[in-house]
């Protein structure tokens, strides 16, 4: 039951597959395996994604840290003008 | 010295601040948007929102927050735009409206070149999710109501009379049935 109530749940990616292509949404519904083509370019979509988010996590630490250095920066010279100051 | 090497500290993380926001550029995401989740990241988990009442459910590849609202991203390893990619977009407006309260004016479609569309999510693209939604629900009613007439198995289903040939889609009159649409949790 809890299975039958499972299959009733669509998915973005099935409704995207289904307007690209219907027979081949219906086939995979119905338990058809893709074929070694279809295979593939699944899991080269899986290591695009992988490689993309990877990219991005980067760029993310990258600019996080310059902003945290900078902000570093900022105060150390605050301090030495104080300090030359008094 | 002490000045001249806080000089060159403060460029050196000015240039690696700059080169991180352009590599996000680079990579599609707007200047002014924010990435809040993304599918494969190490520390923004993907996030699965779900509509209990349509029962459908959906994991954008990203989600940036840009102008104040809560933005959905599909990344294509491909590089054409085709109409199956506004439509799952139009999905993930759709359960972020009905989860988060708040509609998403647009989302992006991000191509494998890194090239950005931007697709409006307005009352069109809306109905036609909405439509499709109720194609593939009695297309699934049927293939319910086969199986349990005929005791058919999953995999005879499309060689059973119904689906033989050509695929053929419900016509109108079929879909206002709203008994047939709605899903079994509902009825």
């Amino acid at each position: 039951m809890a299975r039958r109530k499972a299959n009733d749940w669509l998915k973005a990616s099935e409704i995207g597959h289904y307007t690209w292509s219907p027979e081949d949404w219906l086939d995979r519904r119905l338990g058809v395996e893709p074929d070694e083509e279809t295979l593939e370019k699944m899991e080269a979509g899986e290591r695009y994604h992988r490689q993309v988010a990877l990219r991005t996590d980067w760029a993310v630490i990258r600019m996080r840290l310059g902003i945290a250095g900078i902000a570093c920066v900022l105060l150390a010279l605050g301090y030495f003008l104080l300090a030359g100051a008094s | 010295m002490i000045a001249a090497l806080v000089i060159a500290l403060a460029i050196f993380f000015a240039w690696l601040c700059l080169s991180g926001k352009k590599s996000l550029c680079n990579l599609g995401i707007p200047v002014r948007a924010r990435a809040v989740s993304s599918d494969g990241s190490l520390f923004r988990k993907q996030r699965v929102i779900r509509s209990y009442e349509y029962r459908i459910s959906g994991k954008p590849d990203d989600m940036l927050k840009e102008n104040g609202y809560l933005i959905p991203v599909e990344r294509k390893q491909r590089h054409r735009f085709y109409r199956s990619d506004a439509i799952q977009l139009g999905v993930y407006c759709f359960l972020m409206e009905k989860r988060y309260g708040q509609r998403p004016p647009y989302g992006y479609v991000i191509l494998g070149n890194d090239e950005r569309v931007k697709v409006k999510y307005d009352e069109k693209l809306k109905a036609d999710v909405l439509w499709t939604i109720v194609e593939m629900r009695l297309i699934l009613a049927r293939i319910a109501r086969l199986k349990k007439a005929a005791g058919v198995r999953p995999a005879q289903v499309k060689k059973s009379s119904e689906f033989r040939g050509s695929y053929e889609f419900p016509d109108a009159d079929e879909l206002l049935d709203p008994e047939e649409i709605k899903p079994a949790g509902l009825r």
